[in-house]
This record gives structure tokens, sequence and C-alpha cells, in this order.
């Protein structure tokens, strides 16, 4: 079979080709408008959502901070406090960063670019939420210690002591295990895809799944 | 030139390169609807890309660019919303119901429609390959839309070009 004949086939006329895009101005004008609606919701709207989100609890986070300083000034608990609350939101604020971020990458894709470039740009772009989300993880084990007080610090029963140790030590470990594991190369390991497929990160497993196949694509492999 | 002659211009060198446009939607949607909104997207980042084509550029190949990329996105948003259930298997599956059909077409229309098929189980970006390659690009300008080097493209094509053919004989036997 000759290359020719294969592109004499490809080549062939159908009668579903010579219908197919009998376009004029109004049916431009409908694609347009229609297309950059759909554009809008789809990119921008749930990002925009996130860091309102995020600026909202960052704005809460600072209001805690700013009154605990103001009425209870001096306190031993309010170092807990301040310091567990100051890391929560210190890294809602990379997260929300990472977001907006995000928002002037996809901005920035250019379809006119080769093919490999482009579409990298679109499949790390998937993959950024991860980044995201890796952040968020690391405010796990703060929640355990905001409430610590004077009296729960000397007075604190044994039994206190062992689960608070307990649900502290276990938290930074998943944090830590979290933002560690879950990365580009750490991907081919079974634990780390079948833990993000279960929480619902299949379509960040499939764009690093994609990153590995242009890298392999553009090194003929 | 005002922006209602830009328009009226983009208009007319899609009409003169749907062709493209339908190659592509074809190779990456496999259902009508799915193929019309495929077919919509792309004049819309066309449009939208307007800005980046330059008079000394081939309009093929900046259309060729465009399209490709706006179809593999797509396909690959469609393949993730459909996860759950295999997009390959049911491909194959209506496919080849289609192949047995086509009992009444002549030999021609079978084949073409084989060549589709092998060619909308390749993957997206060896699937982008072979629709250049078919539409007689030269490797100079394969590897240009691509973002690779000549010598991949030629090495590529020869690996794809006997899968596809091996395929198509298999079928046929």
């Amino acid at each position: 079979m000759e290359d020719e004949y294969l592109k004499g086939i490809w080549n062939s006329p159908t009668n579903e080709m010579e219908t197919f895009l009998d376009m004029n101005d109004q049916s431009f004008e409908t694609i347009q408008i229609k297309k950059a609606k759909s554009k809008l919701r789809l990119l921008l709207f749930p990002k925009t959502i996130g860091i309102v989100l995020g600026l909202g609890w960052i704005s809460f986070m600072f209001m805690l901070i700013y009154f605990s300083v103001l009425y209870s000034p001096g306190s031993v608990g309010k170092f807990f406090f301040v310091g567990s609350i100051s890391m929560i939101l210190l890294s809602t604020g990379l997260a929300v960063f990472l977001y907006i971020k995000d928002i002037f990458t996809i901005k920035q894709i250019n379809n006119s670019e080769s093919i490999t470039i482009t579409q990298r740009k679109m499949a790390t772009l998937q993959f950024s939420i991860m980044n995201s989300v890796r952040i968020l993880w690391l405010q796990l084990p703060f929640y355990t210690t905001w409430y610590l007080s004077y009296e729960l610090i000397v007075h604190g029963s044994i039994i206190f002591w062992i689960v608070q140790i307990l649900f502290t030590g276990l938290t930074t470990w998943l944090a830590i295990w979290l933002f560690r594991s879950i990365n580009y190369t750490n991907l081919n390991k079974k634990r780390v895809r079948n833990f993000m497929s279960g929480y619902g990160f299949y379509s960040v497993i499939q764009a690093m799944d994609f990153i590995k196949e242009i890298d392999n694509f553009k090194n003929d492999r | 030139m005002d922006k209602q002659n830009n328009k009226k211009e983009l208009i007319k060198l899609i009409q003169e390169n749907k062709r493209i446009v339908f190659k592509i939607c074809n190779s990456y949607c496999h259902d009508r609807e799915d193929r019309e909104d495929l077919a919509q997207e792309i004049i819309y980042q066309l449009w939208r890309s307007g800005k980046t084509f330059h008079a000394e550029q081939k309009f093929s190949t900046w259309m060729y660019r465009v399209a490709l990329n706006v179809a593999i996105s797509f396909y690959r948003k469609r393949k993730s919303a459909n996860a759950l259930v295999s997009f390959t298997e049911n491909l194959i599956d209506i496919e080849d119901n289609e192949y047995e059909n086509a009992d009444y077409e002549n030999e021609y229309e079978k084949t073409r429609k084989l060549l589709q098929k092998c060619i909308n189980e390749l993957k997206e970006l060896d699937r982008a390959l072979i629709i250049l390659f078919l539409e007689a690009k030269s490797y100079k300008e394969i590897a240009e839309i691509l973002g690779i080097t000549e010598t991949n493209v030629a090495t590529k094509i020869s690996r794809i070009k006997d899968k596809l053919k091996q395929k198509i004989l298999n079928f046929k036997n």
C-alpha cells in the first residue's frame, strides 16, 4: 500500500464535508457570543469563586488575629492561637496567589504556538490546581493547636496530652506526606495514583500523564 | 484594515480552508454534536488568535496550529469528563458497526472509513502528526507545527504509517 494511495483516500471528498461549516456573518457572530460566554464561565468563574472565598477566609483570619491581640495582650495561650491562625493564613494566602497566577496564565495561552508547547502549558495549568491543594494541606496540623491555652498546657490531663499529641502528630505526618508525595516525579507510584483518583483528582493524573507523553513525543521515545 | 473587514477576510479564509477544520473535527470527535461544537470552538479560537497571524506566514500552517491545539484540548476535556466510561472502547464499538454496515459501499469508501477509524485510535499527538502527513505537509512544516525536530518527524511518521497500513491490511483480510 503506497503513501500516495493513503493520501488519496484521506483527501477524497465526502458529502458531509460539502455541507460542513457553511458560514455567514450572522452565524459567525452567534458563535462568537456563545463561545465568549462559555469560555468565561468554564475557565474564569471557578477560579474567581476560589479567589473570592480565599480572600474572605483570609480577612476573617486577619480579624481574629487583630481582636486577639487587641483584647488579650500578653497572654500565653495567645501564642498558640495567633501562631496557628497565622500559619493557616499564610498557606491560604499562597494558594490564593497561585490561583491568581493561574488566571494570568490562562489569559496568556496562545493556541498559535507549536502544539507541544501549548499542550504542555495547558496540562501544567491543569496540574497547578494540585500545587494549591498541596499548600492548603500544610495548614492541617494548625487546626489541632489553635485552641491551646495556658490552662490546658499547665493543667491538662495525661489523656488530653496523649490525644493532643496523637492528633497533631498524625495531621503533621499526613500534611508533610501529601505535600511531598503529590508531585510530577511521584506519579508513577501506585499509592499516590490511588490516593489522587480516590479523591477526585483523576484529571490531574491525566494531565501529568500527558506531560510525560509530550516529553516522550519530543524526545522520540 | 478595520474590524469588519478583518472578520470578512477571516470568514473567507475559513471557508476556503474548511476542509482542514472538517478533517480535524472528524479525527478528534466521534459524534456529530461534538464535531459541531469543536468546529465552533476552532472558529472562535481562530478569531481570538487572529492577531498572532502575520502576513509572511502561511495561513494553513497557522490554522493547523490553532485548530490542532484546540482539538487536542477539547478531546482531552471530553476524555476527562468521560473518565469512567472507556472512550476508546466506545469509539471502536460504534465505528466497527459503521464499518460492518458499509457493505453496500464501494471498496474505496470502506477503506476511507477504515483509515479514519485507525487514525482515531492513535494517541492525540500521533494523530496530529499523521493528519499533517496525509495533508501532504512537508517534514519541515510538520516539525514547525508540532514543535519537534524534522528527524523526529521522519522516524515517527514511518513508524505510525507502517502501523496504519498493517491495520488496514488486517481488516481487509
